[in-house]
């Protein structure tokens, strides 16, 4: 049968069941209301309620809980397809958490952009918002160009067309980067600088993963790079890291459109406060602006490291399964190259758990230190 | 607060119980966690003749040219075998290499999928437990005899055969002696160490970016296992554990990163554009290791430049000698499959000497079986050449254990040495180890 | 402290205010070639001949844009294919989602009923379950019921109100409708579908088209499932054709056409946004404050 054909009978089967089901939801939650003595109001409400509510609560069954338990079986198990699961203890989470390089590498791969690729987008977002806040004619355009990369950078094809870009031999980035630096010669110090320190950077942080710091040691004693040192992209292990961020910063336009909300949401009578009291742009930025838009920078960043703990397009398509020397392999993508590639579930499974405790871990710790710098109006009032 | 969760607990467990009584209409018993796969193992069973009603086998193709081997495949070869077999039916199913994986794990996952499979060379040892073994089906058959035995090493595990062998495609070095010449050198490198001078002599850096490279690939790990066999050494000791401590894997490895210092004058070179066509043919690569797929057109000009060669010794190591890495495509029949002798009866029809010299034709490659050796292959000079190498240098790409979790450890550790990041000896230790957990968890060494 | 608010400056005030515009121009200006070059870069590539791509000389721009690479697409039987498959499995996906959502969102917002805040609580902590975790379950799940190798798993999920952002989204919005129009309508008899449908749908109309968006672009960009559960070429979407149109083993990369594809891939993406790109950058604000 056709294919297409298949999935939209499926897709019509489907929307009967729902129906179906929301009304046998529905229907049981009004009984038991009545059992428990309930006017007419309260169980025609409590019908409602539950038959829209239904599409969601029968997805969550099929979908979350029962997915959710499996792989929580699944995780103390040894699970190779087509044999049943063995059940063998917390094997999986010692041999992850004690002796799988790979695996301590992949998550500090993800905890590296997590850590530096992170703030820098924030802080794009940021200045691009505070750009566009000064109202100019055009803003509207600005506006629609810097949120256009979000929509389109998560597609294999964008991802290919970067790998395009960023060949550090011809690739229009480092092209780009000449040029600029012909008509203004000064930069050529500047970039030796960016590229020593990322050199450097990426050397100890690889260091640190290895325990193994020889790399570090030869970048130290090659000293600043000459002048004729560009940046190498994906195609290092210093640089595939900074490449992955550079995607990030070059969409990070929901960011920058959540900043601006909260921007426009600043009472005018605070800065004029402060106009009075003769506190120049920086000052007013630090002591009004910045604290103002606290919870906006708090949102960003839960959901932000939530989305960067599970990037995975970027070492499938850009990097190549993750390379060079495993410096994309990022947890998300071991998980899947364990699952669909060695059919390990059992240890996949075990592995998405401890991804979600660190998401759970981080994001805990993120509300814990909100209280010292999130600034929300309520409390004043 | 308490009677009202009590409330949602009741109402969600009764739609529970509601949903697996309707379910089966439209999601069938969707809420059971799916935690024991019933599915029994399937058996083949080969005294079963051929049915009598109509069967359809299902055929997976990767190497596949699209509108030209699909149409082929499909308005000729079809045909003519249901002209001798009016009762089967073929469908193909048509992927490529980068699913590859997740769609043969997948039929294997449900039991059932294609009955016929595309795979790669060194597949046999990962899939071989769950392929029909067919020695009893190629026992009679007289084309047997005609396949190449080393492509037949390819198919076999546990002393049946699997599948057909139906693409063969070696590897081998490729200079361009013109370059050659312009950089003083009238003949291709005999030694390791002539190729380490070789590659350094023939690149060229400027601004810190490489304007020729002496040899393409640096860093592919499995030129480093031909490496090895070329040393006389073996990645498997006699016991299956890995062999990485071995002199040869040292020696081997030791030469890649030679290589690469000689081509690469250190780690932040940027390495060459992103162009289109055979690299051989561009001007920006002097020598090169592949399969004659990633050379340019054996009918192309440029060949009259282009010497073949099988690679070179080191004579520190007696037993060495070059070695010809042949990757044998295959045909496999999964045991899932329900139509044994059927897909069996197809595959036969498919090995014919014709037909995989027609397959082959497609993509320069050649045919496993010698009396298909005709046509393209004798009238072709390179490929006439290429069939002479592999004769004598041939050493099949297959029984690589564990594929997947293996080059992933390989791909980890080489360029970290390659890098300067980690010596030698750490990098062979970090292999060894790794590869011998990775047996050890997949039950292949106790 | 100065009593004066603002320094003393020997330019006239209009004259510092263009100047600093003018400095916000160019940053802003600055900005867009950042976000746009990949795109320019794209689209370059594509028009050029091979020897222009290939050259290890840059072409900005190509001496005569070809649109051979464009054709060659076009008229591929394949390609078109794949087009018709992302569009198909997109289409019935945004369909789904979008009319599971709103009345998801719809019971939420405008409904009190026993076990509402669990419930909804129970969805906004989907939020934090990372992808990976289901996925693998679910290709277990889905395998047992022969959906593996249709399109079935990439779809179905979606109509069960998949995304508890978008649901969340809607219901914020339903929340800032007044209250007095359901109870109007309450008191002429209707029911609560037909006010649903009749009244508050209409309203959200900003929300859904936004909704619609987001959902048409993770749809349109979805590699992960695809990858898994579509195992026919005849049936790859888009992203998936392009992912693994590299193949680093061989560097043989037809540029030119790989960047038409990708470029065709990317225009339906711009055109939607285009176009709804009022709603969209104001719903985006909206999902950041608090709720």
């Amino acid at each position: 049968m056709n294919p297409k054909l298949y999935t939209l009978l499926w897709a019509i089967a489907t929307v009967a069941f729902i129906i179906l089901s929301s009304l046998a939801v529905a229907s049981v939650a009004k009984l038991v209301a009545r059992w428990r003595g309930k006017n007419r109001l309260y169980q025609s409400r409590t019908f409602a309620g539950y038959f829209f509510a239904s599409p969601w609560i029968v997805g969550y069954i099929i979908f979350v809980i029962g997915p959710t338990l499996a792989s929580l079986y699944w995780s103390f198990t040894r699970f190779k397809l087509p044999a049943p699961p063995v059940w063998v203890g917390l094997q999986n989470y010692i041999q992850l958490l004690t002796t799988d390089d790979q695996f301590r590498v992949s998550i500090l791969n993800s905890l590296y952009v997590t850590l530096f690729g992170l703030p820098l987008q924030l802080a794009t977002a940021l200045v691009l918002a505070l750009l566009l806040y000064r109202r100019l004619p055009g803003e509207q355009v600005f506006r629609m160009i810097y949120y256009l990369p979000v929509m389109l950078a998560a597609n294999s094809a964008m991802l290919i067309t970067w790998r395009l870009v960023l060949n550090p031999n011809n690739g229009i980035l480092n092209t780009l980067i000449r040029m600029i630096e012909g008509v203004f010669p000064f930069l050529v110090p500047v970039r030796q600088g960016v590229v020593w320190f990322t050199e450097i950077t990426n050397a100890a942080f690889l260091g640190l993963q290895r325990g193994d710091f020889n790399l570090l040691h030869q970048t130290l004693a090659r000293g600043l790079p000459g002048p004729e040192v560009m940046p190498l992209w994906h195609q290092s292990q210093l640089w595939s890291k900074p490449a992955i961020i550079l995607i990030g910063v070059w969409s990070c336009g929901t960011m920058m459109m959540i900043y601006l909300a909260a921007l426009s949401s600043v009472p005018p009578h605070l800065y004029e406060a402060a106009l009075v009291d003769g506190a120049n742009g920086w000052q007013r930025f630090w002591r009004i602006t910045f604290p103002m838009i606290s919870p906006a920078t708090f949102y960003n960043l839960v959901v932000g490291i939530i989305a960067t703990l599970q990037i995975f397009e970027q070492s499938y398509v850009l990097t190549d399964n993750g390379g060079p020397a495993q410096s994309t392999y990022f947890v998300a993508y071991y998980l899947w190259r364990s699952t669909f590639r060695f059919n390990k579930i059992g240890y996949g499974a075990a592995m998405s758990w401890i991804l979600l405790v660190l998401i759970l871990i981080l994001t805990l710790i993120q509300f814990r230190l909100a209280n010292k710098w999130v600034y929300y109006e309520y409390e004043e009032a | 607060m308490r009677s009202k969760v009590w409330t949602l607990v009741a109402v969600l467990s009764v739609a529970a119980v509601l949903l697996a009584a309707c379910g089966p209409k439209a999601t069938p018993t969707p809420t059971q966690p799916p935690a024991q796969p019933t599915q029994p193992p399937a058996q083949p069973q080969p005294t079963q003749p051929p049915a009598a009603e109509k069967v359809t086998i299902q055929v997976m193709v990767v190497d596949y040219i699209p509108d030209k081997t699909d149409k082929w495949l499909e308005e000729e070869v079809v045909p003519a075998f249901q002209k001798e077999h009016p009762n089967i039916n073929v469908e193909f199913v048509y992927v490529n290499w980068g699913t590859l994986d997740e769609t043969v794990q997948g039929y294997f996952a449900a039991g059932e999928g294609a009955d016929i499979l595309n795979l790669g060379s060194e597949y046999v040892a990962e899939y071989g437990d769950r392929l029909a073994p067919l020695g009893q089906y190629f026992k009679d058959w007289p084309d047997w005899a005609q396949f190449l035995p080393g492509t037949l090493d390819t198919v076999m595990w546990e002393g049946e055969p699997r599948g057909l062998p139906w693409l063969t495609a070696p590897r081998a070095y490729m200079c361009r002696m013109d370059i050659l010449k312009e950089v003083g050198w009238d003949k291709v490198p005999q030694t390791f160490d002539e190729m380490v001078k070789l590659a350094g002599d023939a690149t060229i850096v400027e601004g810190g970016a490489l304007k020729r490279q002496g040899f393409t690939p640096l860093d592919d790990w499995q030129e480093y296992i031909s490496l090895i066999w070329t040393l006389g050494g073996s990645i498997y000791k006699e016991d299956g554990s890995p062999n990485f401590d071995s002199p040869e894997a040292k020696a081997a490895l030791q030469f890649m990163y030679d290589r690469r210092r000689a081509v690469l004058p250190n780690e932040q070179t940027a390495g060459l554009p992103e162009t289109t066509g055979a690299l051989l043919a561009s001007d920006l690569v002097a020598c090169q290791w592949g399969n004659l797929w990633g050379a340019p057109a054996t009918n192309d000009p440029i060949w009259e430049k282009i010497e073949l060669f099988p690679g070179f010794t080191d004579p520190d190591f007696p037993n060495s000698k070059p070695v010809v890495q042949v990757f044998n495509d295959w045909l496999a029949i999964p045991a899932y499959s329900k139509h044994i002798p059927e897909a069996v009866e197809f595959l036969k029809f498919l090995g014919s000497a014709e037909n995989l010299n027609t397959y082959n034709s497609h993509f320069g490659s050649f045919p496993p079986r010698k009396d298909a050796w005709f046509g393209y292959v004798e009238q072709d000079a390179v490929m006439k050449k290429m069939g002479e190498l592999m004769g004598q240098y041939g050493v099949g790409f297959a029984d690589i254990r564990e594929t997947a979790q293996f080059r992933d450890v390989l791909m980890a550790e080489m360029p970290l040495y390659f890098s300067d990041a980690q010596d030698l000896d750490t990098t062979l230790k970090n292999i060894q180890e790794k590869y011998t957990q990775i047996l050890r968890d997949a039950g292949r060494l106790p | 402290m100065r009593k004066t608010g603002r320094r003393e400056s020997f330019l006239p005030r209009k004259v510092r205010q263009a100047f600093s515009n003018g400095i916000v121009y160019l940053l802003l200006l600055a900005g867009s070639g950042f976000m746009l070059f990949p795109l320019f870069w794209m689209l370059s590539t594509s028009l050029k001949t091979m020897e222009e791509a290939n050259s290890p000389r840059i072409t900005w721009w190509p001496a005569e844009p070809q649109l051979d690479a464009y054709r060659q697409v076009l008229t591929d039987s394949r390609w078109l294919l794949y087009f018709s498959n992302s569009a198909f499995v997109t289409t019935l996906a945004v369909l789904g989602t979008l009319v599971s959502v709103a009345a998801v969102a719809y019971a939420f917002s405008r409904i009190q009923w026993p076990g509402r805040n669990i419930v909804f609580f129970l969805m906004l902590s989907t939020l934090m379950l990372p992808y990976q975790t289901t996925l693998v379950p679910q290709y277990v799940m889905f395998n047992k019921i022969g959906w593996v190798g249709t399109y079935n798993p990439i779809i179905i999920p979606g109509f069960f109100a998949g995304g508890a952002l978008y649901i969340f989204l809607l219901r914020q919005f339903m929340l800032g409708l007044p209250k007095e129009l359901d109870e109007a309508a309450l008191i002429d008899g209707a029911n609560h579908f037909q006010i649903w449908w009749h009244i508050i749908l209409p309203l959200c109309k900003p929300a859904l088209a936004t909704i619609a968006v987001f959902l048409f672009v993770g749809n349109w960009n979805a590699l992960q499932a695809p990858l898994i559960y579509l195992q026919r070429a005849n049936m790859y979407t888009l992203p998936v054709v392009i992912a693994n149109l590299i193949n680093p083993q061989v560097r043989v990369q037809p540029w030119p056409l790989i960047m038409a594809a990708s470029a065709l891939t990317m225009i339906p993406l711009v055109i939607v946004f285009f176009f709804t790109q009022r709603y969209i950058l104001e719903s985006v604000a909206l999902t950041g404050t608090k709720g």
